[in-house]
C-alpha cells in the first residue's frame, strides 16, 4: 500500500468530506424544515380577508364637494335622498361601513346614479382614539389639494397600520401620499393647524346634537339603526326613502 | 495548508440559513399581502406597520423589498459559507474576504433600518430584529474566519523557510 504525501492528502480529504457530511445533512435538514413551516405559516388563509383592504373606485363620476358649512360631501345635492355620516377615521366601526359598501359597490348604485348625496361629519373621538383628530385634520388638509376623497378612503383603509401606534404620523401622511396628496404642502398645513378648528367645531357640532358613538348616519334625518351588515342596512333604508320595494 | 477552524464557517451557514428562513417569510407575505395570513409578531413591536411604511422598500418609496433584498443576500450567504468550507478561493479572490465584505453591506444595511426602527417610525418588528442580531453573529463570525485565513496566509512563508533550515 502507497504512502506518498499525495496519497495521504487525498486520504485527509476524504476524511475532512465524510467529517463534514453530517453538518451537511443537518444543514440540510434544517433548510427543509424551516422553510416549510414558514410556508404553511405564510401561506395561511387570512382569518377576515375582506377586512385586509378596501377596493377603493379610483374615482367618483359624481359630483364632490363642500356643503355650505365646509363638509366634504359626494353625489348630487338635489339628490332625493340625503346621508349624513358621523364618524371617525380611527374607530374601527366606521372602517367597516365603508368596507361593507365598498364591497358592495355602494358609490357605483347610488351616488353615482344621482339618488344618494352622501355627507361626510367629522365626530373625532379624541377620548378613546388618539389618532382621530390628527387623521380629520389630514383628509381635510387632502381636501385643499382636491384628493379629498382618495384620501378619505386610503385613512380607513390604512387604519389597522397606525392605530394604537406610538407614532403612527408618518403612516397616517405616508398613507395621504399614496393617496395622491403632495407631502410638503400636506405638512405645511398640518403644521399651521389649518383645519384644526374646523375639525374642533365638527366635533362640537356632533356633540351638541345628543351623539356619542360613530358610525352615526342619518338618512334625510331619520337616524339608522344598524342591526347588521353596513350596506344591508342603509340599502334598506335608502329604498324605503325611494320607495323601492324589495 | 489551511488550518483554519471549520466551526465559524458551519455556525455562518447556520446563520445565514436562519436569516434566508426569515426573509422568506417577509417575502412570501409581501408577494401575498392580502392573500397571506398576517404577520405573526408576538409582543414585540409591529411588525405589519413597519412593512406598510414606506422603509420597507429600498430606496424608500420607490424601491425595491427589502425582504426581496434579504432572501437573495442571505442565500448568497448560505451559499458562500457552504462553498468556503470546501475551498479558499473562488476565481482570484479570496472566499473569507469576500464573506467578510458582504457580510459587512448585510451589517450596514441591517444598521440602518434599525435606525429607521428605532428614530423614524418608533416601531419594531421582530423579525427585523431577528435579521440584524443574524447580521451581526455572521459578520463576527467571518471577521474571525478572515483573520484566521490572513494569519494562516502570514505564517506559510515563515512555516516553509523553517522546514527548509531543517
Amino acid at each position: 500500500m502507497s504512502n506518498t504525501p499525495k496519497s495521504r492528502q487525498g486520504r485527509q480529504r476524504v476524511q475532512e468530506k465524510r467529517s463534514l457530511l453530517p453538518f451537511y445533512l443537518l444543514l440540510g435538514l434544517t433548510g427543509i424544515v424551516g422553510l416549510t413551516f414558514v410556508f404553511i405559516q405564510a401561506l395561511q388563509t387570512p382569518v377576515a380577508p375582506p377586512s385586509a383592504s378596501i377596493p377603493v373606485r379610483p374615482n367618483i363620476k359624481a359630483a364632490v364637494g363642500q356643503t355650505s358649512e365646509g363638509y366634504w360631501y359626494k353625489g348630487d345635492p338635489k339628490a332625493p335622498v340625503k346621508i349624513i355620516e358621523f364618524a371617525d377615521f380611527e374607530c374601527p366601526g366606521c372602517r367597516q361601513l365603508e368596507v361593507d359598501l365598498a364591497n358592495a359597490n355602494f358609490d357605483a348604485e347610488y351616488i353615482e346614479t344621482g339618488k344618494v348625496q352622501w355627507i361626510y361629519r367629522e365626530f373625532p373621538l379624541r377620548s378613546i382614539h388618539k389618532s382621530a383628530q390628527y387623521t380629520a385634520e389630514v383628509s381635510r388638509c387632502a381636501g385643499d389639494q382636491n384628493v379629498y376623497w382618495p384620501v378619505h378612503m386610503a385613512l380607513y383603509d390604512s387604519q389597522i397600520q397606525w392605530t394604537n401606534l406610538d407614532n403612527p404620523n408618518p403612516l397616517i401622511l405616508d398613507a395621504a401620499v399614496q393617496a395622491g396628496a403632495d407631502l410638503d404642502t400636506l405638512e405645511d398645513c398640518m403644521d399651521a393647524e389649518t383645519h384644526k378648528a374646523t375639525i374642533d367645531a365638527s366635533y362640537d357640532s356632533a356633540k351638541s346634537l345628543g351623539l356619542d358613538q360613530t358610525p352615526t348616519v342619518f338618512i334625510n334625518d331619520d337616524r339608522i339603526t344598524f342591526v347588521g351588515n353596513y350596506y344591508t342596512d342603509i340599502k334598506t333604508a335608502i329604498d324605503a326613502k325611494l320607495g323601492v320595494t324589495p | 495548508m489551511d488550518e483554519r477552524p471549520y466551526w465559524p464557517r458551519m455556525a455562518m451557514a447556520f446563520l445565514a440559513l436562519g436569516g434566508l428562513i426569515n426573509a422568506s417569510y417577509l417575502s412570501i407575505h409581501r408577494l401575498r399581502p392580502t392573500q397571506s395570513a398576517p404577520l405573526v409578531c408576538g409582543v414585540v413591536g409591529n411588525c405589519e406597520a413597519v412593512q406598510a411604511s414606506k422603509y420597507s422598500v429600498f430606496p424608500p418609496s420607490n424601491g425595491i423589498p427589502v425582504a426581496y433584498i434579504g432572501f437573495v443576500g442571505f442565500l448568497i450567504l448560505v451559499v458562500l459559507s457552504v462553498l468556503s468550507l470546501q475551498r479558499n478561493q473562488l476565481g482570484r479572490f479570496s472566499l473569507p474576504t469576500i464573506n467578510l465584505g458582504l457580510a459587512s453591506v448585510a451589517l450596514a444595511f441591517s444598521a440602518y433600518f434599525t435606525a429607521i426602527e428605532a428614530w423614524v417610525l418608533y416601531e419594531w418588528c421582530q423579525w427585523c430584529i431577528i435579521s440584524a442580531v443574524v447580521s451581526l453573529l455572521f459578520w463576527a463570525l467571518a471577521s474571525f474566519d478572515w483573520w484566521q485565513a490572513r494569519r494562516a496566509t502570514n505564517a506559510e512563508p515563515l512555516e516553509t523557510a523553517n522546514a527548509t533550515a531543517v
